[in-house]
């Protein structure tokens, strides 16, 4: 949060703010140090280097914004030609007023200039210093003659004299010092007017040089603290008793207020000159100092142009990238405000846009979420159903279906996805059936569907595990709107039901015959025997031979009937097994040899399961089925040969549980297509004799023990029964047990 | 004029530098250097210098010729007061190698100013020694450059300031101060070659 807010600093306008302004006190500085302020004159150089470099920095600061900005236009960012457009506006706007003023400075700064100086004032102060020059050079004309009058008189004087009379001629002219000095520079004798000055002033080595030349020297010298001095230096005349050559140098002060005017003049003639000469180095240093003020002006508006378009542009550019990020679907974008101005109120909008749009969005995820919730639920119930359930397009086409329809139709209907009834039938001719009972209500139009409404049907099927008995229900399906968009066809495998509605009604028939035909039988019998036993002695041999035969019939048919009636009563017989554990091999031996034994010319075969395990049934009414089947076998086979039966015992291990399989085969005609299914069934039979509820009555034992019992015609010639128990583990021994009573 | 320096410390002298810099930055051409014969004759060269040690100081002579461009004499004859930097370095050697100034020790720096003006009312010239505030007087210009070349007696260096075991050089340096210029002037000045008058440094061994 510090890092960013520092940041935000630096990269901001303040930083920028202070920089321009140093450089504007800078220049402002360098401004006085040109008009030749004492203060600021030292510093006119690093002045002008440090406004040079801030310039070089503000312009260096340009040219990267310009460089971003041509580069942000040529990658077409959001927002760079606008902010091109803006800078343009800006410096035309700031930069042309400012070259104008610029123009008109630079005119007036020159002329200003050029105002200072005046031809007149010029000669007025050539004139004064002509005078000054005139004035003093009188003075000094007069100085020099009286120095060397004391030079002449100094010549005569006596050694020991010369202090006494150097010092009276100094008092006498009026001058500061008198100081006669040697050939080798040696002074010889001093007076001076200020008692504290002990060591006189001497004349350079110019002054000598001059001296020599000439034979005099005079001129105006500053001396020390004590102002301006006419300085006149003589040789002495040549001496007889002095032959070393002696030079005077006089000091004459001038008068205070002599000296005042003409050091007034001459500074002022000198700072005129001074000012002429600087004439245009002042326009040039002016002019430069300008150019400077120009050029931070114009870098600042140029920068500043810079600074605003971004400022305008970012949040245009915020919403270019916003409204590029929903576009792309990305609805958590919100955008950062700042101010109260329009735009503001636009990315607020924005804001608020994309905050409804991020609510809608997870609305409506919610609601398919819901949708896809609630289709799973429906895909789930579908699928645990035992009904079948299709749901056709308005076309006709299969568009979903569950797991209960494909097995009940023995096909993968995913494959078939897409697909009408009649090109699935196509692959799966078993659905013609199918097809052909549906054809009407599938290919129905819309208007005549709803007017039909939903509809119902009954199929047979001849499918790879045997008929069935299909009961389909359809109803159309529509859109919210009421339009049509196709149907939902319901279909339930009734074979089941069908035949046990069947064997129940069969039941109900065998106990009504039982009862109804049993009970007369008797006495049928009864008064056909008294019959013959009473008329049979008294009749002539030829009625009693007729007597005999037609009480025999009678006798004989009612017990044929009596047999019926009991069989239609054993098959009617509610079920009452007695379980415990039966080992199957050794009942099927033990019934064996009872045929083997009685009957020679039967070949009974078996194959014995060696692991088979005891088997929890009634052995009572498995001894009857193992009858009921020899029987029915004996009864097949070919009267002309042995009768030769094959049985079975296997021991199967299917994944989910163990079974015993009983397998009896005969090898007679074999069955009759069309009534393996059927042959179970009471009253059919392919027998000429018989009652016809042998294998009814196998089915209902075998289904008792919760078996199932199915009829295969060989190959090879003859038929085979299949029968297969449940082998109860010992854990849920009682849960078949129940399930048979159920069942 | 003689009068004992001012003796300080070493300080950078960081001007040829920044002025580079600003060569560069302003972009200005600067004025052909050999647009004249006459003007390739100006210039500061030292012909000759030495130490002596009197009374426990070191006293300077130095012979030092002054040539200044037309553009110099034309500004001092418009009153523009010129200053001359005598420009001194006591060194001590570091043992190490004797043309490598980098490893040897600044023990002092000595800056003698001489400011050359003109006084109209009397056309002489004066040159002021801006250490000591003594003046001499010139009545020709040619008399000032010799005057101001002959170079006598300066002191220069007391001499408890040296090590008894160091070997000591000492080295001279005459320019214009530019900096003294008044500041219209100073931009161009430093353009100018015309206005860079500096003579080569000038250096001997220290006699103990």
């Amino acid at each position: 949060m510090a890092n960013q807010a520092l940041k935000r600093f630096i990269t901001g306008v303040g930083p920028i703010l202070v920089f321009v302004l140093l450089l504007l006190v800078s220049l402002v500085l360098m401004s006085n140090a040109t008009q030749g302020s004492a203060r600021f004159g030292q510093l006119y150089s690093v002045l002008l280097v440090i406004n040079a470099l801030g310039l070089i920095a503000l312009a260096a600061l340009i040219g990267w914004n310009l460089f971003t900005l041509l580069r942000q236009v040529g990658r077409g960012q959001p927002g760079a030609r606008l902010t091109v457009r803006m800078v343009a506006v800006f410096v035309i706007l700031s930069v042309t007023p400012v070259l104008v003023v610029y123009y008109f400075s630079l005119q007036f700064l020159h002329r200003g200039i050029d105002s200072w100086f005046d031809v007149r004032i010029e000669r007025a102060l050539d004139d004064a210093l002509e005078l000054s020059r005139t004035a003093l050079g009188v003075r000094m004309r007069e100085l020099l003659s009286h120095t060397e009058v004391v030079a002449g008189d100094l010549v005569d004087l006596p050694k020991e004299q010369i202090a006494i009379g150097l010092d009276d001629s100094r008092r006498l002219s009026g001058a500061s010092e008198f100081t006669l000095i040697g050939a080798n520079g040696h002074i010889i004798a001093s007076s001076s007017s200020d008692p504290t000055s002990i060591v006189p002033n001497r004349p350079s080595d110019a002054i000598l040089v001059q001296l020599r030349q000439s034979g005099t020297y005079i001129g105006l010298d500053p001396i020390g603290d004590a102002g301006l001095h006419v300085r006149v230096v003589v040789s002495l005349p040549e001496n007889v008793s002095t032959a070393e050559p002696r030079i005077l140098q006089a000091l004459y002060p001038v008068a205070e207020r002599t000296s005042t005017l003409a050091d007034t003049v001459q500074s002022t003639y000198g700072k005129y000159r001074e000012l002429a000469y600087l004439r245009k180095p002042l326009k040039t240093s002016f002019t430069l100092t300008l150019s400077l003020v120009l050029l931070l002006s114009l870098f600042a508006a140029v920068w500043a142009a810079f600074y605003s378009a971004r400022r305008m542009v970012a949040p245009l550019q915020d919403l270019a990238e916003g409204t590029r990020a929903v576009a792309d679907g990305d609805y958590e974008t919100q955008l950062r405000t700042s101010g109260e101005d329009e735009v503001s109120f636009l990315v607020e909008s924005f804001n608020d846009m994309t905050r409804r749009l991020a609510r809608a969005r997870d609305e409506t995820r919610r609601s398919q979420q819901q949708v896809e919730d609630q289709r799973r639920y429906l895909e789930t119930v579908l699928s645990q159903l035992s009904t079948g359930v299709l749901t056709l397009d308005e076309g006709g086409r299969l568009f979903t279906s569950n797991k209960a329809a494909n097995q009940i139709l023995n096909v993968d209907l995913l494959a078939e996805t897409g697909k009408t009834l009649n090109e699935m039938s196509e692959g799966h001719p078993h659905l013609h059936p199918l097809e052909h009972a549906l054809h009407a209500h599938v290919t129905a139009t819309d208007a005549s569907l709803r007017q039909q409404g939903d509809w119902r049907e009954e199929v047979n099927l001849l499918g790879p595990g045997g008929r069935q008995v299909l009961m389909c229900r359809g109803t159309p399906l529509s859109a919210s709107g009421g339009s049509f968009v196709g149907q939902v066809i319901v279909f339930d495998d009734v074979t089941d039901l069908i035949q046990a509605q069947r064997n129940a009604a069969w039941s109900e028939v065998a106990r009504r015959l039982a009862h109804e035909i049993k009970n007369p039988l008797t006495p049928i019998q009864l008064s056909a025997e008294r019959l013959r036993h009473k008329y049979l002695g008294k009749m002539p041999t030829r009625d009693s031979n007729a007597l005999d035969r037609l009480t025999r019939t009678i006798v004989q048919q009612v017990e044929a009937m009596k047999a019926m009636v009991n069989a239609f009563s054993d098959y009617a017989r509610a079920p009452q097994i007695q379980l415990r554990d039966v080992d199957v091999n050794e009942l099927v031996n033990d019934v064996v040899e009872l045929y083997r034994a009685s009957d020679s010319e039967v070949v009974i075969e078996t194959t014995l399961a060696k692991d088979l395990p005891p088997l929890e049934a009634d052995a009572d009414r498995l001894r009857q089925i193992l009858h009921n089947l020899i029987k029915n076998a004996l009864e097949a086979s070919p009267p002309e040969t042995p009768a030769r039966i094959h049985i079975e015992t296997l021991f199967v291990k299917e994944p989910s549980r163990d079974l015993v399989e009983i397998r009896t085969r005969d090898f007679g005609r074999g069955l009759p297509e069309n009534l393996t299914d059927d042959i179970f069934d009471p009253q059919v039979t392919t027998k000429t004799k018989g009652s016809g509820l042998g294998l009814a009555i196998v089915k209902k034992i075998v289904e008792e023990h919760g078996g199932v019992v199915w009829a295969e015609s060989q190959p090879q010639g003859g038929a085979s029964v299949i029968m297969q128990f449940p082998v109860v583990s010992g854990d849920s021994r009682s849960s078949p047990m129940t399930q048979r009573q159920a069942i | 004029m003689h009068c004992l320096a001012s003796v300080e410390r070493f300080r950078v002298r960081a001007w040829p530098a920044v002025w580079l810099a600003v060569c560069s930055l302003l972009l200005v051409i600067t004025e052909p250097s050999t647009s004249a014969p006459e003007e390739i004759k100006a210039g500061f060269d030292i012909h000759d210098a030495r130490t002596e040690l009197v009374d426990g100081v070191y006293l300077l002579d130095a012979d030092i010729g002054f040539v200044f461009s037309d553009e110099t004499l034309e500004a001092i004859e418009n009153g523009i007061p010129v200053t001359i930097i005598l420009d001194m370095e006591v060194l001590r050697e570091r043992g190490l190698i004797w043309d490598n100034l980098w490893w040897d020790e600044k023990v002092a720096h000595i800056e003698a100013k001489f400011r050359i003006e003109t006084r109209p009312l009397s056309k002489t010239y004066l040159v002021r020694n801006l250490n000591s505030g003594e003046a001499q007087v010139f009545a020709a210009f040619d008399d000032l450059v010799a005057g101001l070349g002959k170079i006598r007696r300066f002191p220069l260096l007391d001499a408890h300031l040296l090590r008894a075991d160091g070997h000591y050089y000492l080295r001279l340096r005459a320019l214009l101060d530019i900096e003294s210029l008044p500041s219209p002037m100073r931009p161009w000045a430093y353009l100018s070659s015309l206005w860079r008058l500096e003579s080569d440094w000038y250096q001997w061994p220290i006699k103990r």
